[in-house]
């Protein structure tokens, strides 16, 4: 079996006990993405020589006691960050490979923290859809491993790094966690600094960890974030913990499969003391038209030189967004924002009348589509892919809390399914701690899908 | 605030390539008959938004919190 990271903690206790240094974890993960990725295409970019060089410097720290979590602990990057001497291609062909001249805020932490950056995972073009191609799914192949973050899902389910930060606009964070089967956090609007970023919609991006367990999502937030306990909580249980159970729209229709999941998964967490209280916010069915009236415009502002200078280069989906953002009336984008202030005081409103701790529902309302696939169909209705993920998961960007996706089952093909626990603003030690109760009392996480370093031999 | 309720806006293949030429994006890359189409279900969006703007809400941007006055 190969020597790799399965999490951020079990890399770490090896590495202060002396029984692996920095840079054979390191040159170890380098051989596994060269042996593994090929079939999953996780990575765009492999920076062998800046792995090894910050193995080195990892190996330093260690011996001198000056370790933190993150240290000598092998993580990517999703290809929108900007990194120094490393191109930013947003997996578009428009963007050039030029180094950029300097670290993201949330790049250069994971360095200060001493992190091996392995290199930069795929994205989908311009963080704008759901699928991420050339990335597939270690669970099936011949499946999407979501988006837009999804080479980071897929590199932290194949056990390639237990870390890799993706960023989330519309769930593009824990879309991928849920259907790769691993965690996922988008934490609290502005919590972790997005410049140096490319942004695909200024008011409504988030960067956050994908990772292999919660407490590994809560170790990276608190380098991410420049500080913040978010592990001292974790073991605290959700006993008396008040959680809202979402259901109607926009978190129905969904799979069969998906519901059973979720509905076990809420008994799981009664089981363990919490007080689960059914939840219907009306306000919430407009989730997608107050999302795609926001990122529409500012998207196409963005790009609005591309739009017009190279638009055969950006993908025909795309540039219909970016063509309706910049041609739709000011008018539709104020709606948006309008919109969105009505949704996110609903679910404060619900939130405290109800006295409630977190919010749950599943994270997507299926599991993973075919790499071809358009539509779900759902009770004879057909849904577009996008649209069906996207819907779940995008009622917190527009209210900006805190969103965790943790791994509640399978369905019935063996494809992950995941339960999404949000919080109030800043709290993202509740979020950690329901989730890492849910986790401790299940065992889906963690189990190895069929592209998996475990199955690379020496 | 209560929001004016618009109609949908169909735009036709003309319209579309009227906005288009106006917004500098010209080129086989962007096709007027497709873009119409796509507006149209944008403006569908739009009406559903009205949908939701229409009812009173607390969220006056010009108006006070009562507790405030």
């Amino acid at each position: 079996m190969a020597v790799t990271a399965r999490s951020i903690r079990e890399a770490a206790g090896r590495l202060r006990s002396g029984g692996l240094t920095a840079s054979e974890l390191a040159s170890a993960t380098l051989d596994a993405v060269d042996r593994l990725d090929g079939r999953l295409r996780s990575f765009v970019l492999v920076d062998r020589e800046g792995a090894q060089v910050s193995a080195e410097a990892a190996d330093a720290r260690l011996e001198e006691g000056r370790a933190g979590p993150l240290t000598g602990v092998p993580v990517g990057v999703k290809d929108i960050v900007d990194m120094a001497g490393l191109p930013t291609r947003c997996g578009s062909p428009a963007y050039p490979d030029r180094p950029r001249s300097s670290d993201a805020p949330a790049a250069a932490r994971l360095r200060e923290a001493g992190a091996v950056i392995v290199g930069k995972t795929t994205s989908h073009e311009l963080a704008c859809g759901v699928s991420s191609p050339p990335a597939v799914n270690p669970w099936d192949t011949s499946r999407i491993p979501g988006g837009s973050s999804g080479g980071s899902g897929a590199a932290v389910a194949a056990g390639l790094v237990p870390m890799a930060i993706g960023s989330d606009t519309g769930g593009s964070i824990r879309i991928p966690a849920a259907l790769c089967g691993v965690t996922g956090l988008k934490p609290t609007y502005g919590l972790v600094p997005t410049d140096g970023v490319e942004p695909l919609s200024w008011s409504l991006d988030h960067l956050g960890p994908l990772a292999a367990s919660v407490e590994d999502c809560a170790l990276s937030l608190e380098v991410l974030a420049g500080g913040g306990d978010y592990t001292a909580g974790l073991e605290g249980g959700v006993r008396k913990m008040r959680i809202g159970v979402l259901a109607g729209p926009p978190f129905s229709p969904m799979a069969p499969d998906v519901e059973a999941a979720f509905r076990e998964a809420v008994q799981t967490l009664r089981g363990l003391g919490a007080a689960p209280v059914e939840l219907d916010i009306p306000e919430l069915e407009y989730t997608l038209p107050a999302e795609f009236a926001i990122v529409g415009p500012e998207a196409a502002a963005r790009h609005r030189l591309l739009l017009r200078r190279r638009p055969e280069l950006i993908d025909p989906d795309i540039r219909q967004v970016l063509t309706a953002g910049a041609l739709m009336p000011t008018s539709h984008y104020l709606k948006g924002l309008q919109a969105r202030r009505v949704i996110r005081d609903a679910i404060r409103r619900e939130m405290t009348e109800r006295r409630l701790d977190v919010l749950a529902s599943p994270t997507l309302p299926a599991a993973a589509a075919r790499l071809e696939q358009q539509e779900f169909e759902f009770g004879g209705q057909a849904e577009s892919v996008t649209l069906a993920y996207v819907r779940t998961t995008a009622p917190f960007n527009l209210s900006g809390q805190p969103a965790l996706s943790v791994p509640c089952g399978f369905d019935r093909r063996g494809l992950p399914i995941g339960l999404q626990l949000a919080g109030r603003p800043f709290d993202e030690s509740t979020v950690l701690r329901a989730g890492a109760a849910y986790e401790a009392a299940s065992d889906w996480q963690g189990r190895p899908p069929p592209v998996h370093v475990s199955t690379l031999a020496g | 605030m209560t929001a004016v309720s618009e109609p949908p806006a169909p735009v036709s293949a003309e319209e579309a390539a009227g906005m288009l030429a106006r917004n500098g994006l010209t080129g086989p890359a962007f096709d007027p008959e497709e873009v119409a189409r796509t507006l149209a279900g944008w403006w569908e969006a739009d009406a559903r938004l009205d949908m939701l703007l229409e009812a009173p809400s607390p969220d006056d941007p010009v108006g006070f919190d009562p507790q405030w006055r």
